[in-house]
């Protein structure tokens, strides 16, 4: 590569390289506007973890939180009998942060919380917890709190997650109705359960464009088909409806004769998902009547603490650090090539983090990056080693780089190449926490393989190519064997 | 070079230690299960809420969050964790106890709290306030693990194919068997040693076990395939031709394993409580990782192509396969 060349290539990869480290890592104020700009560090998703995300506790019916009890009580004011009629109807249970309604969750005669209760709190707080799993979101906590409410800690990586905390609060069974939410065309009876009308619920996102597709029986597209017959003529609506809700409403102004009809309208692929979970859940999950009321959203900062994010920056940074100073040391300037190499991939990383839409930072998503960072580390030095023996050996420079390079290749191509399949197959099989890890570890092992195959090679050729005592640049020496007449 | 064969002779050796950290990890884990102790699976809360008469003054919230902390050290009760939330018209303060906490000792704190958030001349006079504490019982989501677990296997399966075309039938039996084991005894390890750990920490652990499995043997792999192309190799045993380029691959190993190791112990050492509870367990995988790519795999390693090798000279013998390199598969 000639000097000239290899000046551009260099003044061109630094400006590159610095700019990209700018866009990733700094945030300021546009000039002469209201506008900010935002790093891409700081625009990457984060887990619950390492970012926040939204509590909400479910109430069933007949159980209300203490703080609630006395706001009610305090509404009566004066009015000392109706206040005392209402503190009647309720008993504290517990710890004293729920009261228990007698009449709907008592046993009189017991004095203690009805058997039929608790298996109906179990059944719901089991739906819920199918429902909240099957989402397949990373971070999801479901608990049980005070015995007899579900408290749901949902990550701040959803873009409504008001809709699932509604929707997943709604209980009761699966019907469709045509006309009006009271006009059922299916619905469990005597003679057939609700899976003899449908099989399940799915979603699906084809071209930007997410549907729920019902998946009917014969007998229950008959159903549909009957019901929506007179639709051309007169059109209506058709509801879908787990217990009291209306999940979906569906304008119908044609009959309907299909056993899995797509039905669109203002879903993303996140609310389709959400809705085909709750009428999947209440087709084929655990049944329950007792009806939940979502209380107060509360929104928790970085679970593990506002400053959890600084410190990994700053335990990648020290990483980095070390990993620049053990190339520079050992191979003087030639450090430099590698240096370029890895501030191409992190930026790279991060590009990927911020902008691929099912990606988030997580604890396994970070310990991904440092072991394809190593793996980048460990290839180039390799490659280094290599090179330095042949060079010892006494080929000249250039001989001994590409020499070096082809000694490497299909060791690193090879390692590369294996852990990728691992990861792809992982990413393909696995759910949230480790599908994300598996995916950030296949993004580190591609870019590791592009960057040490590539750009550091061509970053070694072109800062060489400029350098005058090439053997003083690599920190390279002839071997003791060597005699250069 | 003959001294060095004591790897593959003690193989015994390391196959029954493996055995035993593996089957106590299995019989620990059906009686006491993981130690879901960083999650805090079963919990005490303690709750303060409050509206905006908290929120907007200053340091209000800092002060009523001393008032509480100031009041549990008081009663003898030990904090875990410590989370603020934002909530429309106001905000929350909840501290994480552990499931035994106390119940009279948190009572005594909400009795306390309330009086100092309910005095009339205190700086809360004015605000609405609750005081309350709660028992948690975690539940937990079960697909995740499972799919998790098969989705490993698969991984290291397929990934082991590649190393089975590219190394030879035998690398990638040993490496396969080498990333099923350090996926096991890491989470044995795990169970063993009562590590707390969160719910999906231990399928995050089975699989760096086996991605660095993959990456050390891979090294491993590709000394070999050089070094058994050496003359030098030519009249060497199988334990012996394995014990030579397990020696020379120490290098790269020990590079990945201590950059590894250093690069985990650094995110462990600077982060928070909660990274903590992640990358300094995640040290495990790393050392079972080392253990068996330079130990166990490779004699596992050293047996297989001691039965390849005799059945290539078996093959040279009697001619098998006129012109074909009869161990193409072992020395490839």
């Amino acid at each position: 590569m000639s000097k000239v060349k290899s000046a551009v290539l260099l003044v061109l990869a630094t400006i590159i390289i610095a700019v990209l480290c700018a866009m990733c890592s700094a945030s300021f104020p546009i000039p002469n506007s209201v506008n900010e700009y935002h790093s891409v560090v700081s625009i990457i998703a984060k887990d619950s973890t390492l970012g926040g995300g939204y509590y909400v506790t479910y109430y069933p019916e007949g159980v209300i939180s203490a703080e609630e009890y006395v706001a009610n009580s305090n509404a009566f004011g004066s009015d000392t009998e109706a206040k005392e009629k209402y503190q009647a109807k309720y008993v504290s249970y517990g710890t004293g942060a729920i009261y228990l309604e007698k009449e709907t969750v008592f046993d009189e005669e017991a004095n203690e919380v009805s058997e039929s209760f608790k298996e109906d709190f179990d059944a719901a707080a089991t739906a819920v917890r199918e429902r909240y799993e099957a989402q397949h979101i990373a971070g999801v906590k479901v608990e049980v709190c005070d015995d007899y409410t579900i408290r749901v800690f949902l990550p701040d990586l959803l873009e409504s997650p008001s809709t699932t905390l509604a929707f997943f609060s709604y209980t009761g069974e699966f019907s469709v109705a045509y006309g009006s939410e009271s006009d059922k065309v299916i619905e469990a009876d005597r003679r057939n359960t609700i899976n003899d009308y449908v099989k399940g619920v799915s979603a699906r996102t084809v071209q930007d464009t997410s549907y729920v597709v019902i998946h009917f029986t014969d007998l229950g597209r008959e159903a549909i088909k009957e019901a929506t017959s007179a639709a051309a003529e007169e059109a209506g609506t058709l509801y879908v409806m787990v217990g009291d809700n209306a999940v979906i409403s569906l304008p119908v102004s044609s009959q309907i004769d299909q056993n899995d009809p797509y039905i669109s309208g203002n879903y993303t692929a996140e609310t389709s998902n959400t809705v085909a979970v709750l009428l999947d859940n209440a087709v084929n999950g655990t049944q329950t009547d007792l009806k939940l009321t979502a209380g107060d959203a509360r929104y928790l900062e970085a679970q593990w603490g506002e400053n959890t994010m600084l410190f990994v920056y700053i335990g990648l940074g020290a990483f980095a650090l070390l990993s620049a100073l053990f190339f520079f040391v050992r191979y003087r300037a030639l450090g430099f090539a590698h240096l370029y190499a890895y501030l191409l991939y992190l930026p790279s990383m991060a590009l990927c983090l911020a902008f691929i839409s099912f990606l988030h930072l997580s604890v396994g998503g970070v310990a991904a990056i440092v072991l394809s960072s190593v793996l980048m580390c460990v290839s180039n030095a390799s490659v280094f080693e290599a090179a330095k023996k042949e060079y010892a050996l006494g080929k000249t420079m250039v001989s001994s780089v590409k020499t070096g390079y082809k000694k490497c290749f299909w060791q690193i191509f090879d390692i590369h190449i294996a852990l990728a399949l691992a990861a792809v197959l992982t990413f393909a099989i696995a759910l949230t926490e480790l599908q994300v890890a598996a995916f950030v570890f296949l993004l580190g092992v591609i870019f590791s393989g592009v960057c040490v195959l590539g750009v550091t090679r061509l970053m070694w050729a072109s800062m060489m190519s400029l350098s005058k005592k090439k053997e003083a640049f690599c920190n390279f020496k002839r071997g003791e064997d060597y005699d250069d007449e | 070079m003959s001294k060095r064969v004591q790897t593959a002779k003690l193989l015994p050796v390391w196959v029954a230690i493996s055995a035993v950290v593996i089957l106590a990890g299995a019989i620990l884990l059906g009686l006491l299960g993981f130690n879901y102790g960083a999650d805090v699976p079963s919990s005490k809360r303690f709750e303060v809420t409050y509206d905006t008469v908290v929120t907007i003054g200053e340091d209000t919230e800092e002060q009523l969050q001393k008032l509480c902390e100031d009041t549990f050290a008081d009663n003898g009760l030990v904090v875990i964790e410590k989370h603020v939330y934002t909530m429309t018209g106001g905000g929350a303060v909840e501290y994480v106890f552990a499931g035994d906490a106390d119940m009279d000792a948190l009572e005594a704190a909400k009795t306390a709290v309330e009086t100092a958030l309910t005095d009339e001349d205190g700086i809360y006079a004015d605000a609405d306030t609750s005081v309350s504490f709660h028992e948690v019982e975690r539940q937990y989501f079960t697909e995740a693990t499972w799919r998790g677990a098969i989705a490993i296997a698969v991984g290291a399966v397929v990934a082991l194919v590649y190393v089975g075309v590219r190394f030879g039938v035998g690398k990638a039996l040993a490496g396969l068997i080498g990333a099923v084991h350090d996926s096991l005894f890491t989470l044995a390890v795990v169970v063993i040693c009562r590590i707390p750990v969160f719910g999906y920490a231990p399928v995050l652990f089975a699989a760096f076990a086996m991605f660095i499995s993959l990456m050390l043997w891979g090294f491993v792999c590709a000394k070999m395939r050089t070094n058994f192309k050496d003359p030098a190799y030519v009249g060497l045993s199988a334990a012996e031709a394995v014990e030579e380029s397990r020696v020379s691959a120490l290098r790269p190993v020990l590079g990945v394993v201590v950059v590894t190791a250093l690069a985990f112990a650094l995110l462990g050492g600077l982060a928070t409580a909660g990274m903590r509870y992640f990358f300094l367990p995640a040290l495990i995988p790393v050392a079972v990782g080392t253990y068996s790519s330079l130990v166990l795999v490779p004699a596992i390693y050293a047996q297989f192509k001691k039965v390849s090798d005799r059945i290539a000279a078996k093959r040279k013998r009697y001619d098998y396969g006129k012109g074909k390199k009869s161990d193409k598969t072992e020395t490839a």
